[in-house]
């Protein structure tokens, strides 16, 4: 498939009225996947300005008839953009991503949450990645997404970089 | 009034909770969609309604 088609085809999203933050959608195969953004403004304690847009995002199957672990389905990234993309509509949100590398399986979602977003994200988001490594040697990844035009940009990455700094892998 | 810096180990175990704490509320956040979907009738016609659209359209896939 032509990364134009791509970018073009993806599966049709419904938005839960009474919780705006979340989206559901089903592919080919009859999985049903639900997104949510859950606040975590806490995340920026020294920052309370920023705290209100701050949103972790959690990707889960709520149904799969399959009875199997879901399929590698490319559709599913275009259609997980195109909710990023609805999602940051109000321009100032972030959206924080964490992972516990501590398994396989952690590295690969990690790996490949941050490819497919390098991949479908255009130019429009930034995203800022890091690592810290705690005294059992377990690895977490984070990484904070923003708009470009985010007018809270700068503020956002020094917060984040100072939740960091000097504690990286 | 000064504020003290916290000391480097303090400011990574800082850090450190933040991002076990971020990872324990996704883990529940993943639990509770699951949860949710089994138990709330709201979500389940929403996921009902989606399925008529796309059994309508006969494809779940659009263009974006």
């Amino acid at each position: 498939m032509k990364k134009e088609e791509r970018l073009l085809s993806g599966y049709r999203i419904d938005n839960d009225l009474n919780e705006p933050n979340v989206f559901v959608f089903e592919t080919i195969n009859s999985i049903v996947y639900e997104v949510k953004f859950k606040p975590t403004g806490y995340i920026f304690a020294n920052d309370p300005d920023l705290q209100p847009f701050v949103f972790e995002i959690s990707i889960v199957v709520i149904e799969n008839p399959t009875g199997r672990r879901p399929p590698g389905d490319s559709l599913v990234p275009p259609t997980i953009a195109r909710i990023f993309g609805n999602f940051f509509e109000q321009h100032e949100r972030v959206v924080v991503y964490v992972c516990d590398t501590s398994d396989q399986r952690g590295l690969v979602r990690q790996r490949k949450f941050t490819n497919w977003f390098s991949y479908y994200s255009g130019s429009n988001y930034f995203q800022f990645s890091d690592s810290l490594i705690d005294d059992m040697g377990t690895v977490y990844s984070i990484s904070l997404i923003i708009r470009l035009d985010n007018p809270y940009r700068r503020r956002l990455l020094l917060a984040f970089d100072d939740l960091l700094t000097d504690y990286r892998k | 009034m000064t504020t003290e810096e916290p000391k480097k180990n303090e400011r990574h175990e800082r850090a450190i909770a933040i991002i076990r704490r971020l990872l324990a509320d996704k883990k529940a956040a993943e639990q509770e969609a699951i949860e949710d979907y089994k138990n709330n009738p709201a979500k389940q016609a929403l996921v009902a309604e989606l399925r008529r659209k796309n059994e309508e359209r006969g494809t779940p896939i659009v263009r974006l």
